[in-house]
């Protein structure tokens, strides 16, 4: 295993996938510092929970389309080469799967961690009061991660799928708007049937309530971690590595 | 020969799945648009201009500029496969030309989906309710507006994809490029950025008030002309490389 996932690093030199991965970075935190640029003592003193609430809409909107353009550059190699019947003549599909899902794995995770490490630097940064509850960004970060690893996941399964790489992207696109409109839909449970893609909404732990119009003055509340949510989160993941493996496994070379 | 060589463009657009993202993408954001108004009755206003601003807002912001990424990546894929640079640069044919036929069929496909996104609009917002009868002429400004800023962001593209090889990273850039435009335009330059004259020539979230439109017009012709004259320029003087 650890021989194809080299095999996959070295596959990916030059292809330029950390730089994917430092775009989608630069603009969350370009988007923090356009939301922050003038913090008031509302955004002081709710800054830590309002993190937590703003982060997963922008996640939800960027990573669909991110994490498919990562699965597609992954997969694409692929296709371009025609390395497909060489490789799976040499080692199972299964393993192949495996490494690039391991390859996506280790750029997520660098994705997830600096994006944590980002935020808190942000809020010390603003001198938001208090202190982070740790707990809070620890489950933040688990949740992140699983979410963007099965919507990654799905993508890499179509995009090693099908050849062209349209179609994957433009499903991707069509995932960043599912998560937008989950996320302002009043009821949850569609955000657990929709693919993966719900899950940026459904795995939030901060709500947002009694907004004012005139005085901007809203209050956050965080709610019971999702455990539930996440559980189902879990199932989509095994449905999508057996369909993934099913699909791989057929397809004619 | 201009009218020839973009015909050979339509002839390799054939049976490609991209319309599909044409026909199906903008449905989200009118659908979308629409169930956001009917469940903010309390601060919105059940008509034509709050409609269109939640139909535009995140359609011209994060999908518009992703959808021309799409298609202008897929009109130089071709190019990218294989040994196809080395027929297509040594074919008779002036690279402005080739550049300038690649950029009509993004205008004209750009033209499509919004006037598919403005059909849309129109039908979501009767299925809300609003009478047809109170239609705001502005609208086709609105859709002149979204047409030209979108032909900048294409004009863009086509470079980006012109000198990226991949497919899918000018996607992720568009992605980028369209948040980044929503800060840039509330900063007040947004004449200065494509993706923010997009956003503002379809007049999402009530930008018209106090914009120039001999500005934005001009602003659009200029980004145009740019990177058109950077497409040949890389084209010229860069050698390709194929494989």
């Amino acid at each position: 295993m650890m021989t194809a996932l080299r095999m996959e690093i070295w596959k990916s030199r030059r292809r330029w996938l950390w730089l994917i991965c430092a775009a989608l970075l630069a603009v969350e935190l370009l988007w923090i510092f356009w939301a922050f640029h003038h913090p008031g003592e509302q955004d002081r003193q709710k800054g830590w929970l309002y993190l937590l609430y703003n982060m997963p809409l922008l996640n939800g909107v960027l990573f669909p389309v991110i994490g498919g353009t990562l699965a597609s550059r992954v997969a694409d190699v692929e296709h371009k080469g025609n390395t497909l019947k060489l490789l799976e003549t040499l080692q199972t599909e299964a393993r192949l799967f495996h490494a690039k899902l391991l390859l996506g794995m280790l750029y997520l995770l660098t994705i997830v961690v600096l994006q944590i490490v980002m935020i808190l630097g942000m809020g010390v940064f603003y001198g938001f009061y208090g202190r982070p509850v740790l707990l809070d960004y620890v489950q933040y970060a688990l949740f992140l991660f699983t979410a963007c690893f099965a919507v990654y996941a799905f993508q890499l399964v179509l995009s090693m799928t099908v050849k062209n790489q349209v179609v994957p992207l433009c499903i991707g696109l069509a995932g960043s708007f599912i998560a937008l409109l989950l996320m302002f839909l009043p009821y949850p449970l569609p955000r657990l049937l929709c693919g993966p893609y719900g899950f940026f909404g459904a795995l939030s732990l901060v709500y947002m309530k009694d907004w004012n119009r005139d005085t901007r003055i809203f209050q956050l509340v965080r709610i019971p971690t999702p455990w539930g949510s996440f559980a189902v989160l879990l199932v989509w993941m095994v449905v999508i590595y057996l369909v993934g493996r099913i699909v791989l496994h057929r397809k004619e070379l | 020969m201009f009218f020839r060589v973009m015909r050979a463009e339509q002839y390799k657009l054939r049976r490609s799945p991209v319309w599909l993202a044409f026909v199906v993408l903008p449905v989200f954001p009118a659908f979308f648009g629409s169930v956001n108004l009917m469940n903010n009755l309390e601060i919105l206003q059940l008509d034509w201009n709050h409609l269109w601003t939640q139909h535009s807002l995140f359609s011209s912001y994060f999908f518009y500029p992703a959808l021309v990424g799409v298609y202008c990546s897929y009109l130089w894929r071709l190019e990218h496969f294989d040994h196809n640079w080395n027929q297509v640069l040594s074919a008779p044919v002036s690279v402005v030309h080739i550049f300038g036929s690649k950029l009509a069929l993004a205008a004209l496909m750009t033209l499509l989906s919004q006037g598919w996104g403005m059909m849309l609009f129109v039908a979501g917002g009767m299925a809300c309710g609003i009478p047809l009868r109170v239609f705001p002429a502005e609208a086709g400004l609105w859709l002149l507006g979204g047409v030209c800023g979108g032909v900048a962001v294409s004009a863009l593209h086509l470079l980006l994809s012109l000198v990226i090889r991949s497919f899918a990273v000018p996607v992720g850039i568009a992605m980028a490029g369209g948040i980044i435009g929503l800060g840039i335009a509330a900063k007040g330059y947004g004449y200065c950025f494509p993706y923010a004259l997009l956003s503002m020539g379809m007049s999402a979230n009530g930008q018209e008030d106090g914009m120039s439109y001999p500005l934005f017009f001009g602003c659009c012709v200029a980004f145009i002309g740019m990177f058109w004259a950077l497409g040949v320029f890389y084209l010229k003087k860069h050698d390709v490389k194929t494989g």
